[in-house]
């Protein structure tokens, strides 16, 4: 029992650091516009199904074409950003997500019927077998992906604190007016936010694939998990990310070990629930 | 409630009463209309909580599963007649309804996390229903064949659960027109409209926002509770997220709170057919083009008409009038 | 005046916003009946003050006592059953609602039966002069339309106290001094006190009885018009005194 509650464990944390990763995207366009993107699991599923495709048929394997989905992902989000979330930002709330609603079931069922329902793994990955600590095994997968979205997150986190276009994104998302009055182009980071926060979903899917399999259905419960972890880090910035997901991680290995692996998403849903009665503001935030 | 108010809904009842027998009550066509009228109960129903109160409930899907299931489960287990079923199935969705909403209604909290919590209570109570072996499980539990029976409420065609599931739109439209003149429905639409501005009018958002909720959520349950029937089978797969999302796209294309509260039965009428005339034309090309069709248009008309459609039937409705009077007048 | 007689008295109020004091030990006395205005540069705190009186925001320490009740920390809609109602600075229009439905919203506050809020709500359309405008949506109004619906729905909550943030800005001179002539009539007619916020100094100082001053956060002087306008720490505050007369 201990051993399996540790071995449990391990992949919660390395499966935490990815939830954050793929919730930072999220986050970074929240933080920054205000808006909740509800296609964001769309996004990751969609990325997911790039990564096979684009693996497949350049016969690469699935993490080494994470450098060619973030940047046609980053496109992708400047496009999506000018036709749909450029027209919405600032209008009634409701609109907002309705619109993004719009998106993800579009996106959804152009999936479903472009690949059908049957799920897609990677045929040829080279991050194989896994390495034996103790009584503990990592697969090499898991073990990369997690440090990649450690990486990643390190990266946005200098990007923001240390170059004049990330201190202008970060000035844009405390005070937009303020931002506008010091010269900034709002719009232009909102456009740069929505773009960045789809290359961090490209890079994250790449990863996520040499360990998973895809399918249309699969948007849900990424945008499910992200989304729980935007509300418990509230404005917590990117440590605030990291921390959250960590928690979910090791949530979900605690369910796991404990009761039934299919209720584990019931559990990280009570836990969502549980920080909306106790800590609205999420656990994270600055205020 | 005024004279003018009725004169619509018995219009409407009539027409909807009619329908049946001018399709000769063909098994395809009753069958298509009883979807029809399924969804524009449902859409009607969330106009309390769309509609007037503002708030983007995805948690349709919920309520109907743990209607269908408190029925079902009652009746299968313990002989509980639907007509007792049905409403606790409503009141078991109502509590659950309040769990849900309660944190989320907390004055200045964003909009969007109802949305959210409301989406994934479907999904999470779909794989909690599949693990709870005793009452769900991943199995097909039948209701009773007996057919014809009342007490049982099962019926081997469409036509009767059709003419059930009328009396339901009526009742659900009587109730909202009857909010929409009350104290609440201003209210709610104050509160819709800026909630700031409406607390210090001296409204108090939480309570009147969960008492919209428990009214939709009751009513949702007791529809889900003759989904079930209708159906015939309980399965967890009754929590199905599109059927949320359904609801919620043809309320907000249909401009559930903004204008007459007869656009969302025909916008659903509307909707619901094309998207089954694609499905049946074109499905076996592209499966799903009929689900592609409720996301492009729901983005469209959010994007270009943000206020649904409403307005668009209402100077439609306008014009044919003024032409049929027209015609009255000029050829005698 | 004694103390006693303060229809809201707020006694040493602190707000802070992470590392900004917005309100620092403020005590203001509204009287009942009179019409006080407050002035202040921007960002002096007035909004915030009003927020925290109305129960919009916490404050982070001090006292609001309203008719002899301790009202800090009520919920605004419990504020506005005790009897305070208000406006906003950014005004917060219900853009689908009518007038009439506007106004009625604000009437249901104190009464429930269906034909005295219909009442209510003539009185109070006749009385702002909305009634040629009454089944119009707000979504359709002018803003000078719009500020007057938004004093008209909190007046339908019958106030003893009505709290507004800069009702005269962005009217031009001919219809500010139609709000002050209104505004009078508000206070005489209907009996209800006025604490109104304004940059515009014709307005404040033709209408107040008395002025208090906010600078950051500090209420740093308090009196008759006249006697405020040349305070010199006002004028210090507004850096020069051809802004204040
Ligand atoms: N919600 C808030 N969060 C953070 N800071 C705030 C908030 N509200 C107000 N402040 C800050 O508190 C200070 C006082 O602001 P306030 O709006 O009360 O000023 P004001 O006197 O109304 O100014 P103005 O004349 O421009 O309306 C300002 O520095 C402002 O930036
Ligand atoms: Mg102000």
């Amino acid at each position: 029992m201990l051993e399996l509650l540790l071995q449990n464990l391990v992949n919660g944390i390395l499966m935490g650091c990815v939830y954050a990763l793929v919730a930072l995207g999220l986050a970074l366009q929240f933080g920054v516009m205000d808006i909740i993107n509800f296609a964001h699991g769309e996004f990751v599923m969609i990325a997911m199904y790039l990564v096979f495709w684009i693996s497949l048929y350049l016969a690469i394997p699935g993490s080494l074409t994470s450098l060619i989905v973030a940047p046609i992902y980053f496109v992708f989000g400047l496009v999506i950003y000018k036709l749909v979330i450029d027209r919405i930002v600032g209008t009634y709330p409701l609109a907002q997500i309705a619109a993004t609603i719009g998106l993800m079931v579009l996106l959804r069922n152009l999936a479903l019927a472009a690949w059908r329902a049957q799920p897609r793994g990677l045929q040829y990955e080279v991050l194989r077998g896994s390495v034996t600590l103790g009584p503990v095994v990592v697969p090499i997968s898991r073990l990369t992906a997690a440090l990649v979205s450690v990486g990643t997150m390190l990266a946005l986190r200098w990007f923001l604190t240390h170059t004049r276009l990330g201190l202008a994104l970060r000035a844009t998302s405390d005070d937009m007016q303020a931002a506008s009055l010091l010269g900034i182009n709002v719009r232009r980071m909102f456009a740069l936010a929505f773009g960045l926060g789809c290359a961090i979903i490209g890079i994250a899917a790449a990863f996520i694939m040499t360990f998973q399999q895809v399918n249309p259905e699969s948007g849900l419960t990424w945008g499910l998990i992200s989304w729980i972890i935007v509300v418990m880090a509230g404005l917590g910035g990117v440590s605030g990310v990291l921390l959250s997901g960590l928690i979910l991680g090791m949530v979900e290995a605690l369910e796991i070990t404990f009761w039934d692996p299919r209720a584990s998403l019931a559990v990280m849903y009570s836990l969502f629930i549980l920080i909306l009665w106790v800590k609205p503001r999420g656990l994270f935030g600055r205020r | 409630m005024r004279a003018s108010d009725l004169k619509p809904i018995v219009a409407l009842t009539a027409m909807l009463a009619a329908l049946p027998l001018a399709v000769r009550m063909n098994n395809y066509y009753v069958l298509l209309l009883t979807w029809i009228l399924y969804y524009s109960t449902l859409v009607t129903a969330w106009n309390v909580i769309g509609g007037l109160a503002g708030q983007l409930d995805l948690a349709a899907a919920s309520y109907i599963g743990l209607g269908a299931y408190t029925m079902g489960t009652l009746l299968t287990r313990l002989d509980v007649t639907p007509w007792v079923g049905i409403p606790l199935g409503g009141l078991v969705a109502a509590g659950f309804a309040a769990l849900v909403g309660y944190p989320t209604f907390r004055f200045g909290l964003k909009e969007a996390w109802y949305a959210l919590a409301t989406i994934s209570s479907v999904v999470v109570l779909q794989k909690l229903f599949l693990v709870w072996e005793e009452i769900g499980g991943p199995e097909e539990r039948y209701l009773p064949a007996r057919y014809g029976e009342l007490y049982y409420l099962r019926f081997r065609g469409y036509a009767p659960y059709y003419y059930i599931l009328l009396a339901v739109l009526v009742m659900v439209l009587l109730l909202n027109v009857k909010i929409r003149r009350s104290k609440t429905g201003y209210y709610l639409l104050a509160i819709r409209e800026n909630e700031e501005a409406a607390e210090i009018l001296g409204i108090d958002v939480r309570k009147y926002k969960l008492r919209a909720l428990l009214i939709y959520a009751f009513v949702t349950g007791c529809i889900g509770g003759i989904f079930a029937l209708i159906s015939g089978y309980l399965h967890p797969h009754h929590f199905d997220t599109w059927t949320s999302l359904q609801v919620a796209i043809l309320g907000i294309v249909g401009g559930a709170g903004v204008g007459s509260i007869y656009s969302l039965p025909a916008t659903t009428f509307i909707i619901y057919s094309i998207s089954e005339l694609l499905r049946s034309t074109l499905g076996g090309w592209i499966p799903g083009i009929h689900l592609i069709f409720y996301g492009v248009i729901l983005t469209v008309v959010v994007l270009l008409k943000p206020e649904g459609l409403s307005e668009t039937y209402e100077r439609l409705y306008g014009r044919i009038r003024a032409a049929l009077l027209r015609r009255r007048a000029g050829g005698g | 005046m004694t103390e006693a007689e303060a229809l809201l008295r707020v006694r040493r109020v602190t707000k802070r916003f992470g590392g900004i004091v917005a309100l620092d030990r403020v005590d203001v006395d509204v009287y009942e009946g009179e019409i006080l205005g407050m002035i202040g540069p921007n960002g002096a705190g007035k909004t915030t003050l009003f927020n925290v009186v109305t129960g919009y925001y916490p404050p982070d320490s001090g006292r609001i006592i309203f008719r002899g009740e301790d009202i800090t920390g009520r919920p605004p809609h419990e504020i506005a059953k005790l009897g305070i109602s208000r406006t906003f600075q950014v005004v917060k229009p219900f853009l689908g609602l009518t007038v009439e439905d506007a106004v009625r919203v604000g009437a249901y506050n104190r009464l429930s039966d269906e034909a005295e809020v219909e009442r209510r709500v003539r009185e109070i359309l006749e009385f702002m002069g909305l009634d040629r405008l009454r089944d119009r949506l707000c979504r359709d109004l002018n803003i000078v339309q719009i500020k007057q619906t938004a004093i008209a729905r909190a007046l339908a909550t019958d106030p003893k106290l009505l709290l507004l943030d800069e009702a005269a800005a962005g009217l031009n001179p001919g219809e500010v001094d139609d709000l002050i002539e209104l505004l009078r009539r508000v206070n005489r007619e209907m009996g209800v006190t006025l604490w109104v916020v304004e940059h515009v100094m014709r307005f404040v100082m033709g209408i107040s009885d008395r002025i208090v001053v906010l600078h950051y956060g500090e209420k740093i002087a308090e009196g008759p018009p006249e006697q405020v306008a040349h305070d010199p720490k006002v004028v210090e505050a507004y850096l020069g005194a051809e802004v204040v007369i």
